[in-house]
C-alpha cells in the first residue's frame, strides 16, 4: 500500500472510531460516575493532537469530534466544534513546544479541556437562561466528576488510537518518524 | 506562540473558526429544525447508536444477574409476601376480576379512540445534561412533528425539542425549557410544571404559579390541562409530593414526583395527533401570566 493509503486508512480506522464512541458515549446503559459521562470525543480529539505530528489535521479531526458531540447531546451545531478547534490548537501547540506525546499528558489535557467545555456549556445552557440559579455547586460538581471520568478514559483512547496508527502507518510510519527526529537533530546541531 | 499561530496554519485555523462561527449561526436560526450538516451527521451517526444501545443493552442484562443478585434476592422474598397478602384477599377475587375486565374494555376504546395518533419510539441515546432528555429512533420521516408530546404508558416524559430526519432529541419535563399547564384532578387548581435544577437531580420537577389559596395537597395527582392544544388534555404528569410559598408571597410552588420513570423509560409513545393540537379545537384562549419565569427558549402551554 502506498502512503497516502495508508494515511487514508488511519483516519478512516479515525474516524469510524469517532462515530463509534458518539455511539458509546450516549448509549442508555453506559455506566455513569456520580450521574456523568465522560467526554469520550474529547478524549479522542486531545489523543488526535498528540498522535499526529500535523496540527492542522489533528484539529480538523477534533472539529469533527466536537460536531459529533454536538449532534450526540443536542448542542447548537459548532458550538462544541468550535470548543474543540480552540482546546485541541491549544493542546497542539503545546505538545509541539513543550510536551512529549503521551498517554499522560492525554489525562490532565483531557480533564482540563472536559473542564473548560463544561464551564462553557454550563454558561450558555445554564447561566444565562437563570436555570442554575441556587445550584452553582451542583453544575460545578457534576463538571469535575466528569473531567475526572473523561481523563481515566483517556489512556484508553490513547492507546487505541496508537494502535490504530501503527497498525495502518506500520513501517511507513516509523521510518517517517525516524527522518523526522533526524531531521530535528540536523536542525539543533 | 506566535510562531505557532501565525503563517498558514494561524489562517486556516481563523478561518475554520469563522466557518464553525457561521454553521452555529445557521444552525440557530433553524428553530428546532436539523439543519442539513446536522441531518448527515445524525444519519451517520444513527447506525453507531442502535449498535452500541443494542450491546449495552445485552451487556445490562447479562451483568444484571449477577450484579443485581442480593436485589432479585430480596425483591424475591417480598414477591413470597404479597403472594401470601394476595391469597388472604381470594375471597375478593371475583370483584376484581369484574372491575378488571371493564377496565380492559375501557382500554381497547381508549387504544381504539382514532384521534389519539401514536408512534412508538425507542431511547437510542441519553444526553449527559441535567436533564434527562435523550435521543429517540423516530423523527420527521416516520410523521413526528417538532414540539409533539412524548408520554409512556405511566404519563408525560416531555416534548420533541429538536427533530432530526431519523432521529429526534426528547426535551423532559424536568427542564426549565419544557412548560405544562397543569391542573390537580382532584382540586382543580392549575398552574405550570417546569423543571429545576436542583429537582432534576433527584428526578423531581416543580410547579408553579398556583393560586394562594389553593388546595393542593401531597399526593394529589395532576394532569395536563390541554388549555393552549401544545399538550393533550388529560395526560397524568405525576403527583404532588409537597407544596410552598413562593419566595413572593404571591403564589405557592409544588415539588411534583413524574408519574413516568424518565431516567429508566427504554421505549416511549411520540402523539403525533390529538384532539386540540396547536389550539385548532382548543376549549379558551390561554391568558398571560402577569408574573412568569418561562424562558423566551422555552415551549410549552
Amino acid at each position: 500500500m502506498t502512503l497516502r493509503g495508508r494515511k487514508m486508512l488511519k483516519w478512516a480506522l479515525w474516524t469510524v472510531l469517532l462515530f463509534l464512541l458518539g455511539g458509546i458515549q450516549s448509549s442508555p446503559a453506559f455506566p455513569e460516575l456520580f450521574e456523568m459521562r465522560p467526554s469520550l470525543l474529547l478524549a479522542a480529539g486531545i489523543c488526535g493532537v498528540l498522535l499526529e505530528e500535523k496540527i492542522e489535521a489533528a484539529c480538523g479531526y477534533a472539529v469533527l469530534a466536537g460536531l459529533v458531540w454536538d449532534v450526540v447531546e443536542g448542542r447548537l451545531l459548532g458550538f462544541y466544534g468550535l470548543l474543540m478547534l480552540l482546546i485541541c490548537a491549544g493542546a497542539g501547540w503545546l505538545s509541539e513546544n513543550y510536551l512529549r506525546s503521551g498517554p499522560l499528558n492525554s489525562i490532565w489535557m483531557s480533564a482540563a479541556g472536559s473542564i473548560c467545555c463544561g464551564l462553557v456549556c454550563a454558561e450558555f445552557y445554564l447561566f444565562i437562561w437563570g436555570y442554575a440559579d441556587g445550584a452553582v455547586p451542583v453544575v460545578i460538581w457534576g463538571m469535575i466528576w466528569r473531567g475526572i471520568y473523561t481523563a481515566l478514559t483517556a489512556p484508553l483512547l490513547y492507546w487505541l488510537m496508537k494502535k490504530m496508527q501503527l497498525k495502518s502507518m506500520g513501517l511507513v510510519g516509523s521510518g517517517l518518524r525516524l527522518r523526522a527526529s533526524r531531521m530535528r537533530g540536523d536542525r539543533k546541531e | 506562540m506566535r510562531e505557532f499561530f501565525g503563517g498558514k496554519r494561524g489562517r486556516l485555523l481563523m478561518a475554520a473558526a469563522a466557518l464553525l462561527a457561521g454553521i452555529m449561526i445557521f444552525s440557530a436560526r433553524s428553530g428546532g429544525l436539523q439543519t442539513l450538516p446536522e441531518k448527515v451527521l445524525s444519519a451517520l451517526l444513527y447506525p453507531f447508536q442502535l449498535l452500541t444501545q443494542e450491546v449495552s443493552d445485552s451487556f445490562t442484562e447479562f451483568a444484571g444477574v449477577f450484579f443485581h443478585a442480593q436485589e432479585n434476592y430480596q425483591e424475591n422474598i417480598e414477591l413470597r409476601e404479597e403472594i401470601t397478602r394476595l391469597r388472604e384477599q381470594l375471597i375478593s377475587y371475583q370483584s376484581l376480576e369484574n372491575e378488571n375486565k371493564r377496565l380492559r374494555e375501557m382500554l381497547e376504546i381508549r387504544q381504539e379512540d382514532p384521534q389519539l395518533q401514536l408512534v412508538d419510539a425507542k431511547v437510542i441515546a441519553r444526553t449527559p445534561d441535567n436533564f434527562q432528555s435523550f435521543t429517540i429512533d423516530r423523527g420527521s420521516l416516520d410523521g413526528i412533528s417538532l414540539y409533539d408530546p412524548v408520554i409512556t404508558a405511566d404519563g408525560l416524559v416531555g416534548y420533541i425539542g429538536e427533530l432530526g430526519s431519523v432521529t429526534s432529541r426528547v426535551v423532559t419535563i424536568l427542564s426549565p425549557e419544557c412548560n405544562v399547564g397543569a391542573v390537580s384532578s382532584d382540586t382543580g387548581d392549575s398552574g405550570n410544571v417546569t423543571g429545576d435544577l436542583t429537582l432534576a437531580q433527584d428526578g423531581l420537577t416543580r410547579m408553579e404559579l398556583i393560586a394562594r389559596d389553593a388546595e393542593l395537597q401531597p399526593g394529589s395527582l395532576l394532569v395536563t390541562a390541554g388549555l393552549s392544544g401544545s399538550f393533550p388534555e388529560g395526560v397524568l404528569i405525576g403527583s404532588v409530593r409537597s407544596v410552598e410559598l413562593e419566595e413572593n408571597g404571591i403564589s405557592l410552588w409544588a415539588t411534583v414526583e413524574p408519574s413516568a420513570d424518565i431516567g429508566g423509560a427504554t421505549a416511549v409513545y411520540v402523539v403525533v395527533g390529538y384532539p386540540g393540537k396547536d389550539g385548532e379545537e382548543a376549549e379558551e384562549p390561554e391568558s398571560e401570566p402577569e408574573q412568569t419565569s418561562i424562558p423566551a427558549v422555552g415551549h410549552g402551554e
